[in-house]
């Protein structure tokens, strides 16, 4: 009973806040109105609102609410995987250096071509760019050990976290360095149907791929030979995971700048609630992802008049919140 | 025969300080096991037992010879034919995450499963039932870091029942367990080897426990030839001085019917 209700919680709760925020913001549009507008690009309903209404609601909230979801789901069930695959509760979707690369990239595209879709591209690019780099010096095509692979991934961060550096200090400090500094903090002030459209489907497949090794991530969190001995493939499965994982941050990053936190701490809330069986971690991981995210960036365009960044505040609301239910849990990971 | 390893030899890796040497370091080892028998694998830390376990099921490679599941050699076999015969039982450690103990053992039907398959009600069902078959079902739904470390070992022995295995590969499956658990774990290894007719390979630290499964034994010791054969031809004090480097006492005694066959190490005597 109990469970049949967090089950339709998580499945409702994403939409009902998603619908929700649509009218909130700096220019309010009535609940009902706004229900009417979604539902007349469906059905013929007699226009009673306002052109205005009608831009603000399908152009830019609804594709800005779409990606908030879309990436917090994402980057939640991106923790999620790594979390298990590293059978290590401390790591987050950016453990191989994806966002630092990811970061770069776009911070060359900023101070080359401005905000844009070949800064996005540049950016997809640097990310996966970035996990081929912790591969070579992890040095491990086969069996790929987990020590060495975190060892990389630590360098690889280093290593591209200093290039943004060079690429800040080279920038010029009027124009460019705010707004490299500023998108590297994350938002999704930008984010439009363009970006949907850029994002949106890698996203989708990462979290295809992801949600497909779910059960067996269980027991890709064992040691490499007692996995092995039950019947599964490890190396693959490290290259699903990996690629899964990289996929969503690096279109994350490319869309909405590095976003920290929700990969850390959504898994532990799904495991407070639905127990430590990745089969159900991992879907509970995206709705929590989805809503947790949803609201961030829902308060962070409206609370202030200017646009608060999304890392700010994922840590701000987070980390407090995180630290009450270590406290009250202990740890959900037991 | 269902187990057979024929020559196998696995070189030991010894760093000396100009420069890193391997050698061979066992002379070869010859064994077959038969369904419904288990051997014993008995040797002082650091005589390379786990490293030889591996081998046997290929989790590590021979350097010269093979291991063969029924008659054939594990390397014409793919992954999952290996597996599906072999089931390992590691050492029981705690875990990261805390699984239930059902989740834990359902685990054992993925070699069962299609790549992305998500276990059915039928998989719960098999691991609840190889849960009862070790006296574990009470504690189905506990977290695996909740349980003792004994019934997390039996847990691990469901595991592997779960996909009906011929063969079960124990590495020192009743270490840091009081004698209470030990006899728990020892008992369900040796009635479901005979119920179920596995071949079953166990590697212990207890030179006692060989003579409790009474079938064959494998010693191991560093730089001296790895011997196999009955309990009662190679537990001797001899050979007990040789590889373990103690003086034991093989005592035989006939209590009511039942007769007990131990080794005590010499210094446990004291003069009356």
């Amino acid at each position: 009973m109990k469970s049949k209700m967090i089950k339709l919680l998580l499945w409702t709760l994403p939409f009902l806040f998603g619908l929700l925020s649509i009218g909130i913001g700096r220019f309010e549009v009535e609940f009902i109105v706004q229900v009417k507008i979604l539902l007349s690009q469906l059905f013929p309903i007699e226009q009673t609102w306002t052109q205005m209404e009608e831009t603000i609601v399908m152009n830019v909230r609804l594709p800005r609410i779409l990606l908030a979801m879309l990436i917090g789901g994402g980057l939640a069930i991106a923790g999620a995987a790594f979390q298990g695959m590293f059978a290590n509760p401390l790591v987050s979707p950016d453990i191989l250096g994806v966002s630092a690369g990811a970061g770069f990239g776009a911070s060359i595209g900023i101070l080359l071509f401005g905000n844009g879709v070949s800064m996005q591209i540049l950016a997809l690019i640097m990310g996966m760019l970035a996990i081929g780099f912790a591969f070579v010096i992890s040095g491990s095509k086969r069996e790929m050990p987990i020590f060495m692979l975190v060892l990389a991934g630590v360098v690889t961060s280093a290593l591209f976290q200093a290039l943004i550096s060079l690429v800040k200090f080279l920038a010029d400090p009027e124009e460019k360095l705010p707004s490299i500094t500023y998108w590297l903090m994350g938002s999704l002030g930008t984010a439009g149907y363009k970006e949907l459209l850029i994002g949106g489907p890698l996203i989708i497949i990462g979290m295809i791929i992801l949600y497909a090794c779910r059960w067996r991530l269980n027991i890709l969190s064992l040691s490499d030979e007692e996995a092995k001995s039950l019947g599964i493939n490890v190396v693959r499965m490290k290259w699903l995971v990996i690629i899964g994982a990289t996929l969503i941050t690096s279109a994350s990053v490319a869309i909405a700048g590095i976003i920290g936190w929700v990969g850390l701490i959504i898994p532990h809330i799904a495991r407070m609630i639905v127990g430590s069986n990745n089969q159900y971690v991992l879907p509970a991981s995206i709705s929590i992802g989805a809503v947790y995210l949803l609201i961030i960036d829902t308060l962070a365009r409206s609370l202030t008049a200017a646009e608060i960044p999304l890392s700010i505040l994922t840590a701000i609301v987070g980390a407090p919140f995180f630290a009450y239910l270590l406290r009250k849990t202990g740890g959900g990971w037991n | 025969m269902i187990l057979q390893v024929k020559d196998g030899n696995y070189f030991y890796n010894k760093k000396s300080q100009s420069e890193q040497q391997s050698y061979l370091y066992h002379n070869d080892i010859n064994f077959d096991l038969n369904q419904g028998e288990i051997m014993a694998i008995l040797g002082p830390n650091g005589a390379g037992k786990t490293t030889m376990l591996k081998c046997v099921m290929g989790l590590l490679k021979w350097e010269k010879g093979e291991t063969l599941l029924q008659g054939k050699s594990l390397a014409s076999l793919s992954q999952k034919e290996i597996w599906k015969t072999i089931g390992y039982v590691p050492q029981a450690s705690k875990m990261t995450f805390g699984y239930s103990i059902l989740d834990l053992v359902t685990m054992g039907r993925a070699k069962m499963l299609n790549a992305f398959a998500q276990p059915s009600k039928e998989d719960k069902q098999a691991a609840f039932e190889a849960l009862e078959s070790v006296g574990l079902g009470h504690l189905a739904h506990q977290s695996c870091n909740a349980v003792s470390g004994g019934e997390l070992q039996l847990a691990l022995i469901a595991r592997t029942l779960v996909s009906e295995p011929k063969i079960l590969i124990l590495d020192e499956p009743e270490s840091h367990l009081d004698i209470y658990k030990q006899k728990v774990i020892l008992q369900t290894i040796k009635r479901l080897t005979k119920e179920r007719g596995l071949a079953c390979l166990i590697n212990t630290h207890y030179a006692n426990h060989a003579f409790y499964f009474g079938e064959k034994v494998l010693m191991v010791a560093k730089e001296k030839p790895v011997i196999t054969g009955n309990v009662s031809e190679i537990m001797t004090e001899e050979n007990m001085l040789k590889y373990f480097n103690i003086e034991v006492k093989k005592l035989i005694q006939k209590v009511d019917s039942q007769t007990f066959e131990t080794i005590v190490p010499t210094y446990f005597g004291n003069e009356r």
